[in-house]
């Protein structure tokens, strides 16, 4: 087991720790139980962007029990807070576009998806959503009702963003009959139950790493670049350098390919926060962060010994 | 003062290097040694992207600039250099050389470092 800097838990793990129960409630179907796991993590780890997104999440379930307008409104109030501490998190942007564009505020929800594609432009689900904007859209212009359509849209989603600035967590507002939610439009899960299977065996195998010199933080994150395990003898910010890692991990896979340099398999940024070297294992993300004079053919070597134990 | 294209010849003419390019922060190319098989433009659009998520987020970390970001690829090492003003990226082989490919990328980007100081 890899040994932490101090013995006492620090916050960093309780936040992934909590996402995890909350996470396996989800899928086993205990929607109630998740919450009040979300609710407790969030009192204890309330500047993690991870637990408001798993908190987002997990009323988007309860809304598909439940179908109440107001679950999904507390849902966005959640991924618009993760999207504060971490601006450029990807699954808390495209979930939050979601339930824009089921809201049917369109004009939202296709500012948050050219967000997304600025940064990945291969991004299937992005891609897909903002096909169904333009779809209704052609169809609202087809039907001639463009004007009026447009108007209301903007109208409703000055209003959205209103309430959710003003909506307090976890507190369903009262005028929860006033959203015309598109009902054909489902946000569906983001999780695959094969996944937690694997990243159980990406997360033991890190003890490879415990006595690497000069090692200041490792993240491994899932298939949404949200962290599965964060070991952080660095201290080091626990919101935006996941997303850092999950999005650069992105674009470079998309630059290489379209750059005609082959396919990109891992990268090494060095960087005033020390060396980053990450690599893709399954659909997981892992970044391990080394100091400046580390040796990085060494902890190159380490991490190819790491994945070819991973993958077999 | 050397000229943006020769202090890309001169770090091309390193054994090491396949080609490299300078662009703007917004992806248009400057001066490109790259031969006829890559599209400069394409090159240019998309590692400015690259460039671009890496500012952002380290941006948002407190940090103002990257020294140098290597992409492994299944053919290539592709090495992007923050130089201010403008990105170096240059190709080099898998199993090059590290030490002497960071030599001559380091001298170049002080080239052309150098010369941003001078323009207009």
């Amino acid at each position: 087991m890899v040994t932490k800097t101090s013995s006492k838990a620090v916050p960093a793990d309780t936040a992934v720790t909590y996402v995890r129960i909350a996470r396996t409630l989800r899928r086993l179907g205990e929607i109630s139980l998740a919450l009040k796991v979300c609710e407790r993590g969030l009192k204890k780890c309330q500047g993690y962007s991870n637990i408001h997104i798993i908190m987002g999440q997990t009323l988007i379930s309860y809304y598909s029990k439940k179908n109440k307008p107001a679950v999904l409104k507390s849902a966005l109030v959640h991924f618009e807070k993760a999207l504060k501490l971490d601006p450029q998190n990807y699954i808390a942007r495209l979930l939050a576009s979601k339930i824009y564009l089921k809201a049917g505020a369109k004009k939202r929800a296709k500012a948050y998806l050219k967000h997304i594609l600025k940064i990945t432009p291969d991004d299937e689900r992005a891609k897909a959503l903002l096909s169904t904007i333009r779809e209704k859209e052609k169809k609202l212009a087809d039907a001639k009702e463009v004007r009026s359509g447009i108007s209301e849209d903007t109208k409703i989603g000055d209003s959205l963003m209103e309430e959710v600035s003003q909506a307090k967590a976890g507190e369903p507002s009262k005028d929860e009959g006033q959203w015309d939610l598109d009902e054909k439009m489902v946000i569906g899960e983001e999780d695959d139950p094969d996944d937690e299977h694997i990243m159980e065996s990406l997360s033991a195998k890190l003890t490879m790493f415990s006595r690497l010199e000069g090692l200041s933080a490792i993240f491994l994150l899932d298939k949404n670049g949200q962290p599965y395990k964060i070991i952080n003898k660095a201290k080091l910010d626990e919101n935006i350098i996941p997303s850092l890692v999950f999005n650069l991990f992105s674009v470079s896979r998309n630059a290489v390919r379209r750059s005609g340099f082959g396919s990109f398999q891992s990268g090494i940024l060095i960087s005033p926060l020390g060396t980053i070297i990450m690599v893709r294992a399954f659909y997981a993300t892992l970044a391990l962060i080394v100091n400046g004079d580390t040796n990085i053919a060494n902890v190159e070597k380490r991490v190819g010994r790491y994945i070819e134990e991973v993958t077999g | 003062m050397n000229s943006l294209k020769t202090i890309l010849q001169t770090l091309c003419a390193n054994k090491f290097i396949g080609g490299a390019i300078i662009f703007t922060k917004e992806g248009m190319v400057i001066e490109s040694n790259f031969d006829d098989q890559f599209d400069d433009e394409v090159i240019g659009a998309f590692m400015s992207q690259v460039a671009i998520t890496i500012k952002n987020h380290l941006k948002g970390l407190g940090f103002d600039e990257f020294q140098r970001y290597i992409l492994l690829s299944d053919q290539h090492r592709i090495h992007l250099v923050d130089t201010g003003r403008s990105v170096l990226v240059s190709t080099s082989d898998r199993e090059s050389d590290a030490g002497e490919v960071n030599v001559a990328l380091f001298q170049a980007a002080n080239e052309i470092k150098k010369s941003e100081r001078f323009d207009v």
